[in-house]
């Protein structure tokens, strides 16, 4: 039909280029009649003009019918997969579920029959469950107690970036210390010498009575260089912080209070900013609130330190320096500076210094310099909780597998309808993990109340800084992490059991009448997962049998003291009343009025005592320094009324300090024996003068009695050198904070409320803080490690617990599984007792192998617990020893049933099984 | 595995292109261009199926059985070329006629209602 004209020309090239823009499908099937239709359009008689319209029109279709033709290539490629997917579970494409159209089905249904599967054998999942809980609370309880004290401990944004000056002294006691520690002219030092640090600030540690309106209250309070809220970078929630320059000048009193003073004490009123309250007596202006939940060190109330750092001399190290990382800087940086700066300050002060020679700055964040001590505990703890989640998921697993040899049945039913292999097996994964995330919740709900508990065992210095635990987003994150993890590792197994069986054996003859029992492979698996639980348990096993060994040698320590009944408690004198000899006065009247007071056996005043002692001094012996490398230290103790007596020293020579040694005396001290046997070699100490501290005008002492020793650093160290100095005669001191220590004839508490009422007598605004029993000091110092003890023992019981369950239910299922094999023996002629042979010697082989594997693996793990055991090695035999035949004779107890059903199998039942 | 015939009412409304190439089917076999001439034609022009319009129903209408491929040979009109033809099926004559019905009741509904007059002289 090709009328008069000029033909279009036609450009194939167009037309291919065009196509390829189809699926392939399309392009194969009509590509070419496409071609042809265009060609032959062009043959058409239309006006040659219309040549550019014409053109744009067959792009413009072939465009659109391209895309049209990919939408409809997708949608048709998910209709048919999905399609596909159904057939393959119901084995028929006709299958009404086919009908649905969801592609998120499969998830939707796996979780259904699992639900259904779970639901059809309550004791199984009741079993699985309650293991999980166990395993998995464990889990969330230890981790959610790691991540309150030792990973986020303070709520500071950044926490990683402020950080604090650690200072070590080789010459004085070689252990590094962040708190407490630095003097202020280092404090200029270190801020003027720091490229990498900057917003500094220093404190000082003290106790403040505020009163003004209701009851004086004792106050743990900062006294502060610089501004903490702006270093570690938090707005103050009322008012405003203080200004670096107005703490280091002698201005106008004011102070800043903490959030939950503000509540407990102001009652939250918002109009607090500029009100007036009494510290120490002395008129303060409050001039701004901290935001909740912060707290430095835990104290309640800041007082700038109103002075200029360089007017304190430079061995007074009371302070705590915390600075803020530049950005940009690391810590690997801040601490080189750190190390040149501290070469510079040996250099420049160490000949009249010597406490300088080899010492070292360093910078650590401050959360590691508070929390720092309880990492290994930490570590060690979550390592003992995740192997006691191992030890359930091994018995899950277990479970696991011998429903499974049940099921295949069922497997090999739904293999024959056409289920894929992979099918099954993701069917079973989400199984196990429905299971460990029903365990999971159950034991987020025990960790959540075991949690108030755990938290009452913290160490009385983590729980008065504000640091608690809680279940918070970190915590849920970490118990839905390891009950995924859990699901998949105990529902692995199972799943490739549900791979490789479900063959066609199981739908005739023997696998019907279920003779048919697994492949020997399948039972290797199920003994090594017992052996595995074994040896773990056996390991948990020895490092709790090493710990409490460790703990009850310490509790035999003697602490060289009769700890019972003494109350002890602290008072610290305002220095605006009590100045030099008043100090004094007070103390010995109180400890007279203490002593008159019916019931008490002996009363006095300490600026320290056992097991708790921190101040120490320099010493010289007759006029002579000491050489050595270590400078001479002893600790030095402020006393007064009858101190010694009330803690129940025990004099060995001379007299004690009495009250007739005051300020008008000559001055006169008392050593303990590790004192006298140090710096008076082998004669008396008895009459030796001694000059303790470095004061420029030097006071020599006289000796005039010796006491025992005592455990006055802890019970795991020596004693330690102690010199006894009267209050009254401690002029230069400025001790104003002694410890009240009240030797009672029973009940020490409920003395509490007469001795308050002494003390009041003579001072009715002074408040006592700190009350415990010297029992309680005691405690409170192995507190961390009872802790630990007592967690780690725990948790080994649980796991031997979960071990013999798991012994139970491999020797339950073995002696099932062989029924068939007993009946045949006993029909030959084997008795009772062979069976039950049979039995026992299974077990005693597995918990061998398992003791074996358990051994070596403490061995090699020992070597964690050293931080935490006390004159134990982690290896010791005994313990191995003991630990082992506990293993074995539970193991024992846990085949008693199993092993006892053997033996009575009658042959006639067990053949009939046909 | 034997599809069922759907029901003609349930591919109504057809698509315009799908009812012109039944129609241009009706009477006799035709390949593609055959059918875009034919429509053409038919409509005076109104009416013009590009390639990949008429392919993509073409593909369609084979799918659920609307028309057939028949054999390839050449148009005696055309070049030498051989040509794919297609044809008609019995369910597309049955959905060709549901649809013409469905149009005839809609124009008489129309017509009832004072829309159309008579049908003007051609």
């Amino acid at each position: 039909m090709t009328g008069p004209g000029r033909a279009r020309s036609f450009h194939p090239g167009v037309v291919r280029a065009l196509l390829r823009l189809y699926p392939f499908a399309f392009r194969a099937r009509f590509g070419r009649e496409i071609e042809q239709l265009v060609r032959a359009s062009c043959q058409e008689s239309p006006n040659a003009d219309r040549s550019v319209a014409f053109w744009a029109g067959v792009v413009a279709d072939l465009v659109t019918g391209a895309a049209h033709e990919h939408i409809a290539a997708a949608r048709e490629w998910r209709r048919e997969r999905h399609r596909q997917r159904l057939a393959r579970t119901h084995g028929s494409p006709d299958h009404p579920a086919t009908a649905q159209g969801d592609g998120m089905g499969t998830l939707a249904q796996d979780l259904r029959y699992a639900w259904r599967t779970v639901r059809k054998s309550p004791g199984f999942a009741l079993v699985v469950i309650v293991s999980l809980a166990l395993g998995i609370g464990a889990n969330s309880l230890i981790y959610s107690v790691v991540d309150g004290i030792v990973l986020r401990p303070f709520p500071y944004p950044n926490a990683d970036r402020i950080v604090s000056i650690g200072v070590t002294y080789p010459a004085l006691s070689g252990e590094r210390r962040f708190i407490e520690a630095i003097s202020p002219p280092e404090y200029n030092d270190i801020r003027a010498g720091s490229k990498t640090i900057d917003r500094f600030f220093a404190f000082d540690l003290g106790n403040r009575n505020i009163s003004g309106g209701d009851q004086p209250e004792r106050v743990f309070t900062a006294f502060v260089w610089g501004d903490p809220m702006a270093s570690i970078g938090v707005r103050p929630l009322l008012g405003r912080s203080f200004r670096p320059e107005e703490t280091t000048t002698q201005g106008d009193a004011i102070a800043v209070i903490s959030h939950r003073i503000w509540q407990s004490r102001f009652g939250g009123d918002s109009a607090v900013v500029g009100k007036s309250i009494r510290v120490n007596g002395q008129p303060t202006q409050i001039v701004g609130v901290m935001p909740p939940g912060f707290l430095v060190v835990g104290t309640d109330l800041w007082l700038p330190m109103g002075v200029d750092p360089s007017a304190i001399p430079r061995q007074a190290r009371q302070w705590t320096v915390i600075g803020r990382l530049r950005d940009g800087a690391t810590l690997t940086q801040a601490n080189a500076e750190m190390k040149a700066l501290a070469g510079r300050t040996e250099r420049e002060y160490g000949r009249e210094r010597k406490e300088y020679a080899g010492w070292r700055m360093e910078v650590d964040t401050w959360t590691n310099a508070v929390v720092g001590e309880f990492r290994p505990t930490a570590t060690i703890l979550l390592g003992v909780v995740a192997l006691v989640l191992l030890i359930a998921c091994a018995n899950i697993a277990n479970l696991l597998l011998a429903r499974a040899t049940a099921r295949q049945r069922e497997l090999a039913v739904r293999r024959a309808l056409g289920a894929g292999r992979f099918r099954i097996a993701r069917q079973l994964l989400t199984e196990s993990v429905l299971l460990a995330l029903v365990g999971a919740g159950v034991g987020l709900a025990l960790a959540y109340v075991l949690l108030g508990p755990m938290t009452s065992m913290f160490p009385e210095q983590v729980r008065s800084a504000g640091v608690s635990a809680t279940i918070n987003g970190h915590v849920l994150l970490y118990t839905l992490a390891a009950a995924v993890a859990s699901g998949l590792l105990f529902g692995v197994a199972p799943a490739l059991q549900g791979i490789r069986g479900g063959g066609r054996e199981w739908l005739t003859g023997e696998g019907a009448a279920g003779r048919l029992t697994t492949s020997t492979g399948g039972r290797r698996v199920r003994n090594a997962f017992v052996v595995v639980e074994i040896a773990l348990s056996l390991m948990l096993l020895v490092g709790a049998g090493v710990l409490l060994r460790s703990f009850s040698r310490l509790q035999g320590v003697d602490p060289g003291l009769d700890t019972r009944n003494v109350l002890t408690m602290r008072l610290s004198l305002p220095r605006e009343q009590y100045r030099n000899e008043g100090v004094g006065v007070f103390f010995e009247e109180v400890s007279r009025r203490l002593a008159a007071v019916p019931g008490v056996r002996a009363a006095g005043a300490t600026t320290q005592f056992p097991p708790g002692n921190v101040f120490s001094t320099q010493i010289a012996v007759d006029a002579r320094p000491v050489t050595g490398d270590q400078l001479p230290l002893v600790d030095v103790t402020n006393v007064a009324g009858d101190s010694f007596k009330s803690l129940g020293y025990v004099l060995k020579a001379g007299r004690l300090l009495a009250t007739t040694d005051d300020a008008k005396s000559p001055p006169v001290a008392v050593v303990n024996e590790s004192a006298a046997r140090k710096y008076f070699g082998g004669g008396s100490a008895l009459g030796r003068r001694i000059v303790l501290g470095e004061s420029k005008t030097p006071t020599s002492v006289e000796v005039v009695g010796v006491v025992g020793d005592v455990r006055n650093r802890g019970l795991t160290q020596a004693p330690s050198p102690e010199v006894f100095v009267p209050v009254s005669q401690d002029l230069a001191g400025w001790n104003n904070q002694l410890f009240l220590t009240i030797r009672t004839q029973s009940d020490p508490l409920a003395m509490l409320p007469a001795v308050r009422r002494t003390i009041a007598s003579l001072d009715p605004l002074q408040p006592v803080y700190l009350i415990r029993t010297l029992d309680d000091a005691f405690a409170e110092a192995v507190s961390q490690r009872r802790a630990a003890m007592l967690l780690i023992t725990i948790f080994a019981g649980v796991a031997l617990m979960l071990a013999a369950v798991g012994i139970y239910g491999l020797m339950s299922y073995m002696v099932n599984e062989r029924t068939h094999e007993i009946g045949i023996r006993m029909a030959l002629g084997a008795a009772g007792n062979d069976v039950l042979g049979l039995v026992v010697r299974q077990t005693i082989r597995l918990v061998t192998i398992g003791a074996v594997l358990g051994i070596a693996g403490a061995l090699a793990l020992g070597r964690a617990l050293t931080s935490m055991v006390f004159e134990v090695r982690p290896s010791d035999p005994t313990t191995l020893t003991v630990v082992t035949a506990l293993l074995m004779l539970v193991a024992l107890a846990a085949t008693l049933v199993p092993a006892m059903r053997a033996t009575r199998v009658t042959p006639l039942v067990a053949l009939r099984r046909e | 595995m034997k599809a069922r015939q759907p029901d003609p009412q349930t591919l109504l409304p057809l698509p315009v292109s799908e009812f012109q190439i039944l129609l241009a089917l009706a009477d006799e076999e035709r390949h593609g261009y055959a059918i875009r001439r034919e429509v053409s034609e038919r409509t005076d022009g109104d009416v013009q199926l590009g390639p990949g319009t008429l392919y993509g129903s073409i593909k369609r209408m084979v799918n659920s059985g609307l028309i057939a491929e028949s054999d390839e040979r050449p148009d005696p009109e055309l070049d030498d070329e051989r040509r794919r033809y297609y044809r008609i099926t019995p369910l597309g004559r049955k959905v060709a006629v549901a649809e013409a019905r469905r149009m005839e009741r809609l124009v008489r509904i129309a017509r009832a209602k004072r829309l159309l007059g008579r049908p003007e002289p051609a």
